[in-house]
């Protein structure tokens, strides 16, 4: 009983952590500042993410089998936890911080993504998943003075239901066909049940699947809630979904596909229908995520379809690694989360900056080198990341998922995701154009909040890290992991 | 051949579910359409769990929480929508477009 506190001591800190906030949020007099909750869930987050570092190697199997830990899982949770640090500490100078409720869903989504990580096991998959949705979903329509913040809540909270009912419907009939919930140890009855004439339920539940996964990770062409969502709400909420949201949903669509298909009487299906459905789903993000980003002008919509492609780029890595099952695939992948983490929580933290309560319009980055020389180099360096130019982060991740791309002869994909980087070139160039050489706005900036500039540094100085010294950081998380 | 006829069912409900989110314009038949596709799974699970390849409890306990969160989605959803109402005055949803591009 001790022993199973302490290995699940992440995500208990994380229950108390919310526990504090909402009897604070009680407590606390209605004008009073909310900054101390605020406060209480940065040290919570901290404090869950010692904890995760302090489990070190230890291999943790509890529930019989239905949360598993291991360096893999928890290397994805330093992610998730430093992704939502740095949302939390953007938060303090955005208005939507002064409701308790706030921070309160960001450490119940969080936690929701941390037990999504760990699970392994359709209904403790499902039910952490629904937590991470239903508290975005909120978070999303936390502004309520402003129109489209509620109206892309209400596109949120429709479009995940259906797409939740999809991914659903897709678990019923592997239910069905093996009698279990657990992943370990379905392959190979779903094995049988393929060999049984059953092939067709299968074939069923895998599109299904597929339409829910699609949806969640905001892959063309269940993409089309993610620019409206986007765009609607909240920055601080934005780069949660961008960043913490997509990091979860793909780590959630990695469990499921390489937990259903490892049998060996599988391999037909991972070949002939697997691998090809995602080459698809992959190419159309990829293709669909760069070109509609060329002509938009609101910011917001812009960095989401930019998402769209990077949705592309990550399931190329996620494609290797189903077929090759080497750990390499898996450093592109997480190399590629550390560094598009790194450059999207800093790009919405500067636009946070210039736009303030307005909608980000492209016009607002006239003339800011004029204005601001700093936060025109800063975004300029995390425009380039997203873009995959050499000494950022974003370079070496891209790199790597092509490399594992080529060992695997997938040259087509790596066709076009070289293809897709050239056209984004065209539209993150055209941003910095806009800051260098077009005339001033006029519009004076405000004081850079504090906790912004906190922000702008760890990333800026994580990108620039990530992308000089990629040989160090990746000896020693293979070290760690291996 | 039974579990045949409840998968069909249940197939049958998942589509007027599936068809009333694409085409309903009441905002509050979105969500009824919504809570029609989960039921549908529950009764696809149930089904299976009785009379499936495996039977077992499994499948009757995940419909325990699949209806939990869809409570809490309905509840969501509707909180969502009352508050849209207030500023839109209208619960028809085709009316809910100022986000385009």
């Amino acid at each position: 009983m001790n022993e199973m506190i302490m290995q699940l001591s992440p995500e208990w800190i994380l229950l108390v952590g919310i526990a504090l906030v909402l009897v604070g949020e009680i407590l606390l007099n209605k004008d009073s500042s909310r900054f101390v909750l605020g406060f209480i869930s940065i040290l919570t987050v901290i404090a869950s993410g010692l904890f995760v570092l302090l489990q070190d190697r230890e291999v943790i199997n509890l529930f019989s089998g239905s949360f598993i830990s291991d360096t893999t899982i928890r290397s994805i949770k330093i992610l998730l936890i430093v992704g939502t640090l740095l949302v939390l500490i953007l938060s303090f100078a955005e208005k939507v911080s002064a409701k308790g409720e706030y921070y309160l869903l960001l450490l119940a989504a969080l936690l929701g993504a941390m037990t999504l990580v760990s699970s392994s096991e359709l209904i403790s998959l499902f039910v952490s998943l629904e937590l991470l949705s239903l508290s975005s979903y909120v978070l999303v329509g936390m502004q309520r003075d402003r129109m489209i913040s509620s109206e892309a809540a209400w596109k949120y909270v429709v479009y995940g239901g259906a797409s939740s009912a999809f991914l659903l419907y897709g678990m019923s009939f592997f239910y069905g066909l093996t009698g279990t919930t657990k992943l370990v140890g379905m392959s190979d009855s779903l094995s049988i049940a393929y060999h049984n004439e059953h092939g067709l339920l299968l074939y069923l539940g895998l599109v299904l699947l597929f339409i829910g996964i699609g949806f969640k990770i905001a892959a063309v062409p269940f993409h089309m809630w993610a620019p409206d969502v986007y765009q609607g709400a909240p920055t601080t909420v934005t780069a949660f979904l961008a960043v913490v949201s997509k990091i979860a949903g793909f780590v959630f669509a990695l469990r499921l596909l390489s937990g259903l298909f490892p049998s060996d009487g599988l391999k037909p299906i991972v070949h002939m229908v697997v691998v090809p459905a995602l080459l698809v789903i992959a190419m159309l993000s990829m293709i669909v995520g760069n070109v509609v980003a060329l002509k938009q002008s609101n910011l917001k919509r812009l960095l989401a379809y930019s998402s769209i492609g990077h949705a592309g780029y990550m399931l190329v890595a996620v494609i290797s690694l189903l077929l090759s099952k080497e750990k390499e695939a898996f450093f592109s992948l997480y190399y590629y989360f550390v560094a598009y983490l790194l450059a999207s929580a800093g790009a919405f933290a500067i636009l946070q900056v210039i736009a303030k309560e307005r909608s980000p319009d492209q016009k607002m980055l006239s003339g800011l080198y004029k204005r601001s020389p700093w936060l025109a180099f800063c975004l300029t360096v995390f425009l380039l990341s997203l873009a995959g130019i050499p000494f950022t982060a974003g370079f070496i991740g891209k790199f790597t998922i092509l490399i594992s791309a080529f060992g695997n002869s997938l040259f087509w994909l790596a066709g076009t995701m070289l293809l897709t980087t050239v056209i984004s070139y065209y539209y993150y160039f055209r941003l910095i154009r806009q800051m260098y050489w077009q005339d001033d706005d006029k519009v004076s900036l405000d004081k850079i909040h504090w906790s912004t500039g906190i922000v702008i540094a760890i990333t800026l100085i994580g990108t620039f890290l990530f992308g000089i010294m990629p040989s160090f950081v990746l000896q020693s998380l293979s070290a760690w992991i291996a | 051949m039974y579990l045949t006829s409840y998968l069909a069912l249940a197939a049958i409900l998942f589509c007027i579910g599936l068809y009333g989110v694409l085409s309903k314009r009441n905002a509050v038949m979105l969500l009824f359409s919504v809570e029609l596709m989960l039921n549908a799974v529950n009764l696809n699970l149930v089904a299976f769990s009785r009379l499936g390849l495996f039977p077992n409890i499994d499948g009757q306990i995940f419909t325990f929480f699949t209806i939990t969160v869809a409570a809490a989605e309905a509840a969501v959803g509707l909180a969502i929508l009352i508050s849209l109402y207030r500023k839109k005055e209208t619960a028809e949803a085709d009316q809910y477009n100022s986000l385009k591009g």
